[in-house]
């Protein structure tokens, strides 16, 4: 158990923090709203504890809970502008969101200058992104000691969206998703409890990115473009977008399985592309949908019946 | 500022480009209300195409521009088959077409020796093919599905990822560019500071002519007819005895016709071609069609020049850099003053 | 307090909507009294439908204003309107087909449910007791229509009729004191009919006023204290069910004008 534990520690890692990620973006598309701004919310919590980091001496933690703290500012104006219009607006928002994001860490040393005093400051620096110093992780009870807050992370994270899921908030979300008119008939505020989904899926996804820094150790643009939100997307859609162990199992299965099958690396975008097609057109409610695990059962059924009906007909002849 | 005519004269022969970009965006919204996010690796493949028949067949570059136009139409069709209508309605010939499509993906970009890699390749084209004629034959009445309302979207975000990698696989993600010479340099003047080179000349003058094509076709032809019809209503429409799935087709083929025109144009005018420079114009159509009003043809034609301005000026004057924030900025705005685009009519934007 | 019972619970003054230049509705009022069932009829697109959306705050109106208990509702966003007490049912049924009739109707009683965000994820028992009662009450009113069997079961695999029931049980659980009921007795046979129609007379118990659309003349003439005719977005007709049925402009509007 501890040497697979120690053999794979960062594939779980990973993995875990994908998990994070894929509940980030669950509970908006849970509401009926596109955000493509996961990775770019993702960027913002990463380059926060870096430059903290970097720059000052305050303690992780600290920077962590700005991070957190960041993400629900910026979340707020972009929901409150693009929520109240039809949910293609949210999706084309945050698109351009996350552009701003990575302009502003290839450039932000040029901002910086213009204010700061000392003009050759580095702080975003660039496409080169801040490298993080590193550390020997400690091992307590069988853990480094960078795994256990982004295991304790992915578990509050699932607790919160368990327990919602669960309550009269998930089916106030879920309503909303299926007829949002229907649900302001009924008194329900539905631009606010799209604001609240948008903004809980954004600070998710702010501390994820956080809690991301360390095991990473290089934060540059390059890691939170467009086309890790969408390996997050396919996490969710595969998994399934209507019940939190969705993205569990579609983030758990897409993390480990390039790692299985390593000939298809360098393909990774095409199979993603693929499978986010595929699932969305043949298997719209993910593999969280029970139907789903029926299918080999079926299968089993029907070739069965086949073949034993082939039997009855050679015995008819 | 002694070069802002000159500056105004880049933003006029780009602003023309995304125009025929963006006016494709919208007329597939329009029609059918949704957002094709893969618009971008379409007119990616355009140019791409031209590319190919410039450089592999040693065509002139008058024929590569039609040949890269009518190139992106059928991939646009194809992606509505394989992106778009199986989330109208499951078919089996649906069924077969992306059997063939996965096929194809794993000759183009498989591990295959040469030999195996052209067998598969071309197999899976040919039962593609089959996909086709077999939906085509079926003369069964479709039953229309219910998928999550992002569903399109979410589709469609996938095929750019696939378009954009098989790209890569086959250019490599560096830069591509047209043999020298293709045009003369030599550049009019316009003005005692400004010029224009012939390139511009041909990007804006078949820009406007492709924009004045489209107004016809849409507004005075049967086909646009048909088109406008079901942009108003489909059920109806199919009760009128339109063939919705073919007026659909012509639909996405003028819209990828557009945007690998659209391709092709900005990739002689920079001379610059890779597998990612479909992203950057995505947000810039995105804001054209936002800005011109969602579906408004006119709206986006108008709007396109204005967002080519900004980019261009803001290169100009502030810091190359910053460009598609600024061309951001303007969407904000636009959404936070007036959703409905500042050319369009009021449609149902509100949720 | 006399004179509160005495106020109209619904006014409606010289509506008007325009969809284009196309009049939908044009100058049409109204009040119905507290506690009444007031029929609306009409040929198909008279406006029946548009006039229910605007009470419900779906749609902007163009002109005039609507006061529930003599206070201002239009304007307001449908979430406010339903707040102040107006609950509704859809002409083509908008149920939430994946969610179970149970869960429809309980979220009609969400806005009696109290408690936050953090009450609900610290398990505290506020959050708990909300739940609970929702659930009684959600569970009485099936229990009122016969449904409490399928309490469990997917809206979307229920009958026509069923779904009908179901909608305005989830309506109800508003607890309203103005139902609308967009034809709710389209595609259910004879005794679905005479059950809705009891079922619907039995809330009359003065304090829940309904303003029905109906096709079925039948049910209509049986129920109503007031009956309103619309024809081309305009009101022809308003008056008791027998006066309504002798009224020559609503003979011709039905029938088409004699030759």
């Amino acid at each position: 158990m501890f040497e697979f534990l120690s053999n794979n520690i960062s594939t779980i890692n990973f993995v875990l923090i994908n998990i994070s990620l894929g509940l980030s973006i669950y509970i908006t598309l849970a509401t009926g709203l596109l955000s493509l701004a996961n990775a770019g919310f993702m960027a913002i919590g990463a380059y926060t504890v870096a430059i903290i980091q970097t720059q000052t001496h305050i303690p992780f933690s600290f920077g962590f809970v700005m991070a957190i703290a960041l993400g629900v500012t910026l979340a707020l104006p972009i929901g409150i502008v693009a929520l109240g219009l039809r949910d293609i607006y949210l999706a084309i928002a945050t698109l351009g969101f996350g552009e701003i994001v990575r302009i502003i860490a290839l450039n932000g040393d040029k901002v910086v200058r213009l204010f700061s005093t000392n003009k050759d400051v580095i702080v975003f620096n660039g496409a080169e992104g801040i490298t993080l110093a590193y550390k020997t992780p400690t091992i307590i009870f069988g853990l480094p000691d960078t795994t256990w807050p982004i295991l304790i992370y992915c578990l509050v994270a699932i607790y919160i969206l368990a327990t919602l899921h669960n309550s009269r908030y998930g089916r106030i979300l879920a309503s909303i998703r299926q007829d949002e008119t229907a649900a302001s008939t009924l008194g329900i505020n539905v631009a606010r409890y799209k604001l609240f989904a948008f903004v809980l899926g954004s600070a998710i996804a702010a501390g994820a990115g956080a809690l991301g820094a360390p095991i990473v150790r290089v934060v540059d643009p390059h890691n939170y473009v467009f086309s890790r939100g969408v390996d997050i997307l396919a996490y969710a859609v595969l998994g399934g977008m209507t019940h939190w162990v969705g993205p569990i199992l579609g983030a758990t299965v897409l993390t480990s399985l390039p790692e299985a099958l390593r000939f298809l690396k360098d393909q990774r975008d095409i199979v993603n592309g693929l499978i986010i097609m595929l699932s969305i057109i043949y298997l719209p409610a993910g593999l969280a949908d029970p139907r789903v695990w029926t299918i080999p059962r079926k299968l089993f059924a029907l070739l069965g019946s086949m073949r034993s009906s082939a039997r009855n007909d050679s015995k008819g002849l | 500022m002694s070069d802002l005519p000159q500056q105004l004269i880049n933003g006029l022969w780009q602003g023309a480009a995304l125009a025929l970009f963006a006016m494709g965006y919208t007329l597939v919204f329009g029609v059918l209300d949704i957002i094709n996010l893969a618009q971008g690796a379409t007119y990616m493949w355009g140019a791409f195409f031209a590319f190919l028949c410039v450089t592999k067949l040693n065509w002139p570059i008058w024929y590569a521009i039609p040949a890269a136009m009518v190139g992106a139409g059928f991939l646009a069709v194809l992606l509505d088959r394989l992106a778009f209508k199986p989330l109208r309605s499951l078919t089996s010939g649906g069924l077969v077409l992306w059997a063939g499509f996965i096929v194809f993906l794993l000759g183009a970009v498989g591990n295959l020796s040469q030999d195996i890699k052209w067998v598969t390749i071309v197999s899976g084209a040919l039962i593609m093919l089959g996909g086709f004629v077999l939906d085509y034959r079926s003369g069964k009445p479709l039953r229309t599905r219910e998928v999550p309302h992002l569903a399109p979207i979410i589709s469609s975000i996938g095929a750019t990822f696939i378009l954009v990698s098989l790209a890569i696989s086959q250019f490599g993600a560096q830069v591509s560019r047209f043999p020298p010479n293709l045009f003369p340099v030599k550049p009019y003047n316009v003005t005692a500071e400004a010029v224009i080179s012939p390139i511009q000349v041909l990007v804006l003058g078949l820009s406007l002519g492709l924009m004045i094509i489209l107004s016809f076709l849409i507004n005075r032809t049967q086909m646009g007819r048909a088109i406008r019809a079901i942009a108003w209503s489909e059920r109806t429409s199919r009760l009128l005895g339109i063939n919705v799935d073919y007026v659909i087709a012509q639909t996405f083929f003028i819209s990828g016709a557009l945007a690998g025109a659209a391709g092709v144009l900005l990739g002689l005018a920079f001379n610059r071609l890779e597998p990612n420079m479909g992203g950057e114009v995505e947000l810039a159509g995105l804001t054209v069609i936002i800005v011109g009003g969602m579906g408004s043809i006119g709206g986006a034609a108008i709007a396109a020049f204005l967002v080519g301005m900004i980019r261009v000026l803001s290169v100009a004057y502030i810091d190359s850099s910053f460009r598609d924030a600024f061309v951001f900025g303007l969407l904000i705005l636009v959404l936070l003053l007036r959703p409905s685009g500042i050319f369009g009519r009021s449609k149902t934007v509100r949720a | 307090m006399t004179h509160e019972s005495a106020r109209p619970l619904l006014e409606v003054k010289n509506l008007t909507r325009l969809f284009g230049g196309l009049k939908a509705l044009e100058d049409v009022s109204f009040s119905v009294p507290r506690g009444a069932i007031c029929g609306l009829i009409g040929p198909n697109g008279a406006g029946k439908t548009t006039l229910i959306n605007l009470i419900s705050g779906l749609g902007p109106l163009s002109e005039g204003a609507v006061f529930l208990d003599g206070q201002l509702i239009s304007g307001l966003p449908p979430h406010k309107i339903a707040a102040r007490g107006i609950g509704r049912t859809f002409q083509n049924i908008r149920l939430f087909g994946d969610l179970s009739v149970l869960e429809n109707v309980i979220l009609g009683h969400h806005l009696r449910q109290c408690g936050t965000v953090i009450d609900t994820l610290l398990h505290l028992p506020r959050s708990r007791s909300g739940e609970r009662d929702s659930r009684q009450a959600a569970l009485a009113l099936l229990g009122r229509l016969d449904m409490e069997h399928l309490a469990d079961v997917r809206a979307n695999a229920l009958s026509y009729g069923d779904q009908r029931r179901v909608e305005i049980a989830r309506a109800l659980a508003l607890e309203p004191s103005l139902l609308l009921l967009d034809e709710p007795a389209a595609g259910m046979n004879s005794t679905g009919l005479v059950s809705l129609c009891e079922f619907l007379l039995s809330l009359k118990d003065g304090s829940l006023t309904i303003l029905i659309i109906e096709h079925d003349m039948d049910l209509i003439m049986r129920m109503s204290d007031l009956v309103i005719v619309l024809n081309f977005g305009m009101k022809i007709a308003e008056g008791t069910p027998d006066f309504v049925r002798n009224e020559p402009h609503v003979i011709e509007a039905y029938l088409g004008k004699e030759q």
